[in-house]
This record gives structure tokens, sequence and C-alpha cells, in this order.
């Protein structure tokens, strides 16, 4: 080898070496390619007209319950409604043998109130008044437009424009972005979230004697937003109650907008009260006069879903936890009432998962949700828990009513009927069979 | 493995033995070198060469004379043959945009034959960790010198498909796919006796898909994400070949 070609060598070498040097200093700083591909499987929502909305009422043959939501007894008729669908009537003469007569088909539809033979039921953001004198074939007497705005609000939009938000269907979203980038949110267009546990909240009622001190109405329950109380219909939104004068029961008149603030879910009657449930609290509203109904007080407790029913000088509260209400608390609790200005807790007893109750005579039933039913002995209210006289562990409870040795009980899968005039042993008389939610 | 390395460095230093490991470094004034043992003898220089055979020439032919020096006979014999080459290193760049420098760490061994010391190809293993991923390529790899010479620069490609490790960080759990691999490298090679070292600098592409666990909001609504990534990081490395 000559130094020559020695020379070259080297010098190429440093060369090369020096740009592989130069080139390393810049590629420190190279960067990933990366994209990121996101899938949104959401519910898209479907917006009927509300002309159309306003002229689907029919009634018709009985059909099969599916996604049921609150009941209503009246006489030996009882009203199960199917969330935002319509309502089912049965014939329950023979509670061991319910019949079904019809099934209402009212878009948009969670509560019922009935007065002699007129139901009054909720459609979206209208009131609307019917005639059940033939159940099989019932008849639209009336429908105030435009009075509930603000029921249902959560995860519900309407407006002249769009129309009703009628059903929801699965739609898919692609998005294609640079893994530097980061949606604010999944683009979807009018696309609306909603979780069951939000949709269904509000839907669920549970039931006890509610002594509305007026003849000829039915029994709804303490997570009901519809209450009869002399001659005049209270309906709660999330954040008023509305009062109407049903005095000519074809055609109520609303006559007082209450302004409650927010989080209202239910409203309770009892004598000449009104106990209205927030998922902040309970308020306590003299109905002395009926057209006037005045705030009196309320109870405060922790953020959750909370249903209320009250018997003699006592208040019952349950609260849970879950997503709709954002509860921290799985609790009963009990609230003397004796002295209406300044209710007072008597005590605070945990609890599984607590639903709906109902209340018969010191004797409080209490759906633990997905835990079954409980039936406790409250006579003595501060040991409760002491007196637990019988759990059905084997039926999922979300609802319930209970009169005069009657339960009427929403189940997971069905509506159930007890006689409980031995309330530690609870007798079956009947089931009603619900659908799979998936068929 | 390691008894096989043992037999072959015993081997290639057994054929060497016949060789002076030593010699001088004779340049004539007309640019040649003569590598051999010298002995001057009055006005004359014998030189011994490798192969056996001596030269004899005046002292004014020779413009310089080192005596010492490695006999390039000594790692000659390397070029060409089965090679075996153990590469370490770390990888630099970046996940992100606006991330900082995330150094990850790379090793790699491959087995292959050298046609002549301007090429060879071979199949290798590479293990590489990245910050979030840890692939093992599997790759076709050419290499040769560029120049003659005890030191030169030298050339390097690998290309193949790797297997990724399952990616698990605080918050996202996703399972990692590996895909094509590439690195070229540039860097300088020192040839010693029965072996050589060797600094290289290389680029690294490397395809990765990540399909992360759907998050399921409930009554049907979820998102699902998959990222497309191909990491490029620049490798820094040293390495002995055998």
């Amino acid at each position: 080898m000559t130094n020559r070609y020695k020379l070259w060598s080297n010098l190429v070498t440093a060369v090369l070496l020096s740009l592989v040097i130069l080139m390393a200093l810049t590629l420190v700083n190279c960067t990933d390619e990366c994209q990121n591909t996101e899938t949104y499987v959401y519910l898209e929502p479907v917006y009927t007209s509300a002309s159309e909305v306003r002229s689907s009422f029919e009634s018709l043959e009985p059909r099969e319950l599916k996604n049921t939501g609150k009941i209503y007894r009246k006489d030996h008729f009882l009203f199960i409604s199917e969330m935002g669908k319509g309502i089912h009537i049965f014939n329950n003469n023979d509670k061991s043998n319910p019949i079904p007569l019809s099934f209402l088909n009212i878009p948009g539809s969670f509560d019922v109130a009935v007065k002699g033979n007129i139901m009054y039921v909720d459609s979206f953001v209208d009131l609307v008044v019917l005639d059940i004198s033939d159940p099989a074939n019932v008849v639209q007497l009336d429908r105030i437009e435009n009075v509930l705005n603000n029921i249902n609000i959560m995860g519900f939009h309407s407006s002249e424009a769009t129309g009703f938000l009628t059903d929801f269907r699965e739609a898919e979203s692609v998005q294609v972005y640079d893994c530097d980038e980061y949606p604010f949110m999944p683009v979807n267009g009018s696309g609306i979230w909603v979780s069951a546990d939000q949709v269904n909240a509000f839907n669920r009622s549970e039931g006890s004697k509610a002594y509305s001190g007026s003849p000829g109405s039915g029994l709804g329950g303490s997570f009901a937003r519809f209450a009869i109380y002399s001659d005049f219909l209270y309906v709660v939104d999330n954040w008023s109650m509305h009062v109407f004068d049903i005095d000519d029961l074809t055609s109520p008149q609303e006559v007082s907008l209450i302004d409650l603030g927010w989080g209202i879910e239910t409203i309770f009657p009892y004598h000449d009260k009104l106990f209205i449930g927030s998922n902040t609290g309970m308020q306590i509203f003299d109905n002395s006069d009926p057209k006037n109904p005045t705030f009196v007080s309320r109870f405060d407790h922790a953020m959750a879903c909370d249903p209320v029913v009250a018997e003699d000088n006592f208040a019952f509260i349950t609260l849970r936890t879950g997503n709709a209400c954002f509860g921290i608390e799985n609790q009963l609790d009990v609230v003397d009432i004796s002295e209406l200005e300044s209710p007072k807790l008597v005590k605070s007893y945990s609890m599984q998962h607590p639903h709906g109750l109902a209340i018969d005579n010191d004797i409080l039933f209490l759906c633990e949700g997905e835990y079954g039913l409980k039936v406790f002995d409250v006579g003595n209210k501060r040991k409760i828990n002491q007196n637990l006289l019988t759990h059905l562990r084997n039926i999922p409870s979300y609802d319930v009513i209970a009169v005069d040795s009657h339960l009427i009980l929403v189940g997971e899968d069905g509506i159930y009927q007890f006689d409980y005039a031995d309330p530690g042993n609870l007798k079956l008389l009947s089931v009603i069979n619900t659908q799979s939610s998936a068929d | 493995m390691a008894f096989s390395l043992i037999c072959l460095l015993w081997n290639a230093e057994r054929s060497l033995a016949q060789t002076d490991k030593y010699v001088d470094k004779v340049v004539l004034t007309n640019g040649s070198v003569i590598w051999g043992l010298s002995e001057i003898e009055q006005d004359q220089v014998r030189i011994y060469l490798n192969s056996g055979d001596s030269i004899s020439m005046p002292v004014e032919y020779i413009k310089s004379l080192k005596k010492g020096k490695l006999n390039p006979e000594y790692y000659q014999h390397r070029l060409e043959g089965v090679y075996y080459q153990v590469t370490t290193g770390v990888l630099l760049g970046k996940s992100y945009q606006y991330s900082g420098n995330e150094p990850g760490f790379t090793a790699s061994f491959v087995s292959g034959y050298k046609f002549n010391r301007f090429w060879g190809a071979g199949l290798g293993m590479e293990v590489d960790f990245y910050p979030s991923q840890s692939h093992i390529p599997l790759f076709l790899e050419f290499q040769g010198d560029l120049l003659r010479g005890r030191v030169t620069p030298f050339y390097q490609v690998r290309t193949g498909w790797s297997w990724a490790e399952e990616r698990n960080s605080l918050d996202e759990t996703g399972r990692v796919e590996g895909g094509f691999f590439l690195s070229p490298a540039l860097g300088v090679k020192w040839h010693f006796a029965g072996h050589s070292w060797h600094l290289q600098f290389s680029y690294v592409r490397q395809e990765a898909t990540t399909r992360f666990e759907p998050v399921d909001f409930g009554n049907g609504q979820s998102i699902t994400n998959v990222e497309d990534r191909v990491l490029q990081r620049m490798g820094i490395g040293v390495g002995i070949s055998f």
C-alpha cells in the first residue's frame, strides 16, 4: 500500500466519520411518525317531528312488557309505564292473574296519574289527558303542549326545529389524527352520549300508601313526578313544580309554577304536605292551600338519588350510589318530621344499593337493586337494622307499591305481586314477565 | 456458543502461528511498501517476506524502514469467510414532537459470511428497548469495508421484521404488534489480529402497531384506539467482529 493511498484512505475515513457524526447530531432529535385511528361507537339521536309525535297516540292491543319504568295503581287497574314508549293497562282484579287490557302508545311518556276515569300522562314536553273509562279503548281528550319543558332533560333535547328525541341508533365515527394532537372530544355530529343509568335514574318509581285525601285518585310512588291531591295535579320537573287545577278533570289548567332549585326528582303527597325529593335533599311544602303550596323547610343530605316516603312523624329517604346522581353513599335515612319547620335526622342505616321504598303501618319495603327486597319492622326507628323481617335476595328490585297487604314490585325481569299480610313471609301472587331488552 | 467461539479463535490463532505477528515496514523510494523481516548487509537490505522468499536491494532504494509493525497478514484472513458480530449501543430520538429525547438500548448478534472485505451477508437478531416498547427484529444484513487498510470506514444495512413485547403503562393497556425493520449504518472499523472493533452510527426505522383495550362507556358506547407508529431512532453503537 502506497503512502499516497494511505493518505487518501485516512482522509476519506476522516471525512466519512465527520459526515456520520454530523448526521447523527441531526438525527438525535428525530421523531416518530405516528397516527392514531379512533373508532367511536355512540348512540346517534333519532328525532321525530313534533307534529308526528303529537299525532301518534293510539290505544292498542296488549303487548309484551319491555323496559318497564314506573307503576301506578288505581282501583283494580294496574298501569305500567314502558319508558318513553307508553303505558300498559292491566285488569288486576284477580291479583294472581292480572289480565292485560291494552297498550297506550304515547311517545315520551314516563309518568302517570289517574283521577276518576281520567289519566294524565307526560309526552315529552306535553301533558296528555286521556279518558280511560274503557281501558281497552282509551281516548285522548286533550294535549297541553310545551308545558313540561324541563322533565327528563338529562340526555333529552327537543325543539320545534329538530323535533323530539325519540330513539337512538348505534353509529360509528372513525377519526384519524396525528398522535401529537388529541381531539377535545369525539366528533360525531349531532350525537348525544347517554348512559343507561342516566335514562333510567329518573324513571323508576317506588310507592307507598299516599294519603292524597282525594277520592278517586290512584297511587303512585315516592319516585313519581306526578301527584294528585284534592283537585290539583302536581308535576315536578328538574327544577320546578307545576300546579294544575283539575277541577274539570278533562281540562287541566296550570295555575302555578314554583321554583324548587335544581336536581328535583320526586314528589310524594302525604296528608296536606308535599315532600319533594332532590339529589341534595328533601323539601317539605305545606299544601293546606292546594292551589298554592308553600315552602316550609328542607333536609339536606349528600348528593345522591333519593326517593322519599313518609308515615306519621317520620320520613324515610334512601340514598344510593350511581352514575346518574353521582352519589357516594348507600344508606337509609330516617328523619323526624314532627316539627316540619326543622326536620331532624334520627339515624342513618348503611344499605347495599337502596332504590325505591314503601311503607305501610311501620312495615318498610326497601328495594336493594340487584341485592333484592328487604322488609323491615320500623316500629323502633333506632333499631331498624335489627328488625329485618325477610330478605328476597333472588329478585332484583327497583320499584314497589304497598297498600292493604298488597305489594307490587318492579323487578329486573317482571312485575311481581305479593300478599304481605304476614310481612315476614311474603306470598307470591303473580308475575308479569318483561321481555329482555335485547329482544 | 461460547465453546464454538473459543474453538474458532483457537483455530484462528493456530493458523496465524506460521506468520510473524510483527514485521518491518519498508517503504521504497518509488512509493511501494514491502512487509517482512529486514536485515541490513553492508550496502544491501535483505527482506524476508511472509511467503518465505527473500529479496535484496541497495540501501539507496529504501525511503524508510520501520521496525516491529503489526503484520497485515495477521488480520487479512479475517476479511473473508465466516464472521460473527456483536454490537451494543443506545438509541436516541423522540416519541412525540413535544416530548424530550427518550434514550433506549440496543444489542445485536449477527452470523454471516464475508465474500471479500467489501461485502458480506448474514442473519442476525437484535433486541431494542424503547421507552414504552421493546422489539426483537430478525434481519438480513449486508456489510463491508469501504477501504483497504487496518482502519477503514464500513457500511452496514439491516432489514427484517420484528416481534414486539406487550406495552404497559400507568393508564393504558395495549397489545403491540411489531413490523418492518430497517437500519442502515456507517462507521469505522479497526482490524486487529483475529478480530476487529467498530464504532457505528445507524438510523433505525421500526414499524409498530398498538391496539388499546376498548373503553366501554356502557349502553353500547365505546372508543377503540389503534396507534400506527414508525419509531425513528439514531443509534450509536460499539461492537466486535470475530
